[in-house]
């Protein structure tokens, strides 16, 4: 990028390093945002749970947290065209699901998302991103407090067309034993750049997060995840998994950061990315910051090409190289996507990695294979 | 029977009783390096950094035009150039302060008895020259600013090997000191980097012609005795293709008041099919800012081996780098950082994979206590022509209280496909079940840390010579003493 270009910073490093290496955040062209009408996405629960929309701001203070961009979270909080606010009393238990679907009417989606569950509840929330629109823009921010013992799920579906930026900011505050889980299928989008940072300041919290992705053409996913983690005996476990074809790019900054008094505290985060073109960048920087001597650390990546080894295997047995390559990607994701607890979802991820491998049943040849493996395709 | 348990007893007793002296013998050892010598110079600049004194360094050291411009030149960089944005506090290093330039009373020898005793005294204490005389295939010493002393093995002269004083090699070698000088490392690189390049003096200059092999290691001491000064020793080595060389640096200085600083500059040019080890024992006083720069560039199948302790030092930023530009070109990186109380070590390796089917491979290990930090800071880089390339990193940290801090920060840039990549680093304390495995063994509770300890650098000292070993270990032996719960 050109040095006088006017750039967007999103995900910075909470600890940078070298600037040669243009890790610390990732730069984009300012890209317009619009004023928008207000929104209401599709949504429906089950349950205990509670659903309410509003305007305004309800998200309350959120200390030094900054989001993927302060000015997008910013008008995020204070500007948003579409707010949800989802509760589970104490003890309660339910599921909800939001749909946000990007159009030439509703181009551009700037929400917030309030979770707030009980003690001893149980809630699963769907976020589902998809539609397609010129000059697309999607700033979200959700925001998730959690009770004693309370666990709340997260299960994120993003489906872009190649036309919208999606920007998601995320904060949680894990109360004490609580557990929580987000799953991400990252898919769409001409830049998907996501932001989380969960707090785990209360004894035993735990936080997972098992994202997956597909990069093609010149996308780019951007994940980034900051844990400070002070509670005794808190858990956290990040795992990023994925291939990039054509120009595709991929950041990962994973920040694990064991403050003074977290003791037992165990926490990893590993990437895994699998290189499908020689024009892909995979950029990996996955960040241990330890203030506590009594914790376990761990974190790991890995990048490359598919094992030759199993690819002559599997087309030894009949596939052709593509729909090798497909089942070994598959393979690789599919413990993501299968976790992300529902049918539909699931499956809609799973025709959009083969849409983009090119092998939907429109596109390959091998529609009869796989749908014998996943007959619920059809 | 009776007797078997008796000599077993006796066997373990004798174990003992050598750790105990190890860690009894640490105070003795640990004076080694902290004394200091009276402060006698027969020049030395004015604290501080002006167009004057960068004219004055040149002029004292009789230096071609050319060389006078390139300080000029980066003494403008390092004017117009920020601080690093990342990294430690560096807030209370003030360059007002710093006396960029003393020379010592005394003229480079050849001969260790024509350097002046309380010169000669020093090295003696760091068994500089007992050193030289076991293991050792040429040696520099540089005391303050400028270099003291340089030997080396009349065999090594009649190969065509060249080791001297970086000042010399400038009078001698100008055509070659000048193609490459400051090349791999710009000024531009870094604010110190700059500063290097306006205030540099003493240092090392070794060439090795093709196919030679040095086959006993060369060793560079620097030693920094004035207070409030600074070092900024320039090493040039130049490995031509199929030689082999292994260069050892041993750096230290009393502890001062004030603020001491070195920002020395190593550029290692290694050839075709050529091997350099560069082996680094740093073990600068308390009150160092060690903010050094170190890069080599390899040839095709050439290697580099880094091995690195680094002990010392209130302050360090030092990432060595290697650029493999060759086909087949290979890295090896090796090192270990311990930091006590009031020490941030920032320190890593750097590697860019700019050629096919080049490798890396680095191992670092890092112990805090005391309130300690240390940083792991790394980086690779895959560019798209380093088709199958193929790079690992581990690192691993090892806290041994709650007061101290220990991150890793390593960033990871793939920009092609055909790469094989691996990462990985653990952050922890020494495991209590291993510990009381060895105290139900019989060995008390420091002993067992300070075994565990040691068990844990090991890949460090054995890529060292055993002598190098042996002082790595004492350090860390010293370093523990007191400081295990």
């Amino acid at each position: 990028m050109a040095k006088d270009k006017v750039v967007v910073q999103y995900n910075q490093l909470p600890r940078p390093t070298f600037r040669w290496m243009k890790v610390n955040h990732l730069d984009l062209e300012p890209l317009a945002q619009k004023s928008v009408p207000s929104y209401t996405p599709a949504e429906r629960h089950t349950g205990d749970a509670a659903v309410s929309f509003y305007t305004g701001r309800q998200v309350p203070d959120l200390g030094d947290f900054q989001g993927s961009n302060e000015k997008d979270l910013n008008k995020a909080l204070d500007e948003s065209n579409t707010g949800c606010a989802v509760t589970v009393g104490a003890g309660q238990k339910g599921a909800v699901w939001l749909d946000y679907t990007v159009s030439a009417a509703v181009p551009q989606i700037t929400g917030q998302l309030t979770i707030q569950a009980g003690d001893h509840s149980d809630l699963t929330v769907y976020l589902i991103f998809d539609g397609d629109a010129a000059g697309g823009y999607v700033n979200f921010l959700t925001y998730v407090k959690t009770g004693e013992q309370a666990h709340v799920k997260i299960s994120k579906v993003q489906l872009h067309g190649h036309h919208v930026r999606h920007v998601e900011h995320r904060y949680a505050d894990a109360g004490k034993e609580s557990t929580i889980d987000y799953v991400s299928a990252e898919i769409g989008a001409k830049a998907a750049i996501v932001y989380y940072k969960t707090d785990l300041m209360h004894d035993e919290s735990n936080f997972n997060s098992q994202a997956m992705y597909l990069g093609n053409d010149d996308q780019i996913v951007d994940f980034s995840y900051w844990v400070p983690t002070k509670g005794v005996k808190t858990n956290t476990d990040i795992v990023t998994t994925g291939a990039l074809l054509d120009t595709s790019k991929k950041y990962f900054r994973g920040t694990i950061d064991f403050l003074r008094g977290g003791k037992k505290a165990v926490g990893s985060e590993s990437d895994t990315c699998i290189l499908l073109s020689p024009n892909v960048h995979s950029i990996s920087v996955p960040l241990l910051l330890c203030k506590e001597d009594d914790v376990v650390g761990n974190h790991a990546s890995s990048a490359g090409q598919i094992d030759k080894d199993k690819l002559f295997y599997l087309m030894s047995r009949g596939f052709n190289e593509a729909g090798a390559q497909l089942i070994i990607v598959e393979s690789n994701i599919r413990p993501v996507i299968d976790k992300l607890g529902d049918t539909d979802l699931e499956n809609k991820v799973l025709q959009a990695v083969r849409e983009k491998m090119q092998f939907c049943y429109k596109k390959g040849d091998c529609h009869a294979k796989c749908t014998q493996r996943f007959p619920h395709l059809d | 029977m009776a007797d078997e348990k008796e000599k077993l007893v006796e066997e373990r007793e004798e174990k003992l009783n050598a750790e105990r002296q190890k860690i009894d013998t640490f105070s003795d050892f640990g004076n080694m390096y902290n004394f200091k010598k009276d402060f006698n110079y027969s020049y030395k600049t004015e604290a501080g950094l002006t167009e004057d004194i960068v004219r004055e360094i040149s002029e004292k050291k009789h230096e071609p035009q050319w060389m006078l411009d390139f300080r000029l030149k980066s003494l403008d960089i390092f004017n117009h150039m920020e601080y690093p944005d990342w990294g430690p506090d560096i807030s209370e290093l003030d360059m007002d302060n710093i006396v960029t330039y003393v020379r010592p009373n005394a003229q480079m020898k050849a001969d260790w008895n024509d350097v002046p005793d309380d010169i000669k005294d020093t090295f003696d204490r760091l068994g500089i020259p007992e050193a030289e005389k076991t293991s050792l295939a040429g040696v520099g010493a540089q005391y303050d600013s400028e270099v003291v002393y340089h030997s080396i093995q009349d065999e090594l002269v009649r190969q065509g090997v060249v080791y001297t004083d970086f000042d010399s090699a400038l009078e001698k070698y100008e055509d070659i000191v000048k193609a490459h000088f400051m090349k791999l490392v710009p000024p531009t690189d870094h604010k110190f980097a700059a500063l290097h390049g306006a205030v540099w003096s003493g240092g090392s200059f070794v060439y090795v012609p093709a196919g030679v092999d040095v086959s006993i290691p060369l060793q560079s001491y620097f030693r920094l005795n004035a207070p409030g000064a600074g070092q900024f020793e320039h090493t040039m080595i130049i490995v031509e293709k199929g030689a082999k060389v292994h260069f050892i640096e041993g750096c230290s200085a009393p502890k001062y008041n004030v603020a001491n600083l070195h920002a020395g500059c190593v550029e290692l040019f290694i050839g075709d099919d050529a091997t350099l080890t560069y082996s680094t024992i740093e073990n600068w006083s308390k009150n160092m800012y060690n903010l050094n720069t170190k890069r080599a560039i390899v040839g095709k199948n050439g290697t580099i081996n880094w091995v690195t302790g680094s002990f010392g030092s209130h302050t360090s930023c030092l990432y060595p780098m290697s650029i493999l530009q060759g086909e087949g070109a290979h890295c090896e990186f090796t090192g270990v950082t311990f930091a006590g109380k009031g020490q941030y070590l920032d320190t890593g390796s750097k590697v860019v994979h700019n050629a096919p089917h080049t490798s890396s491979n680095i191992n670092s290990k890092s112990i805090s206590k005391s309130g300690g930090v240390c940083i792991y800071r790394g980086s690779v880089v895959i560019n798209p022509k380093a088709e199958g390339a193929k790079a690992n990193v581990s690192c691993e940290s090892l806290m041994l209280d709650e007061q101290s801090q220990s991150d890793t920060i390593p960033a990871i840039v793939v920009k092609n496909d055909n790469i094989d990549l691996g990462h990985e680093a653990s952050i922890g304390r020494i495991s209590d079940e291993a510990i009381f495995y060895l105290m139900s063994r019989g060995l008390s509770e420091d002993e067992a840390r300070a075994m565990l300890v040691r068990g844990f650098v090991e890949p460090v000292s054995k890529a060292l010579p055993l002598e190098y070993a042996v002082e790595m270990n004492n350090l860390i032996n010293l370093e523990l003493k007191g400081s295990l719960k």
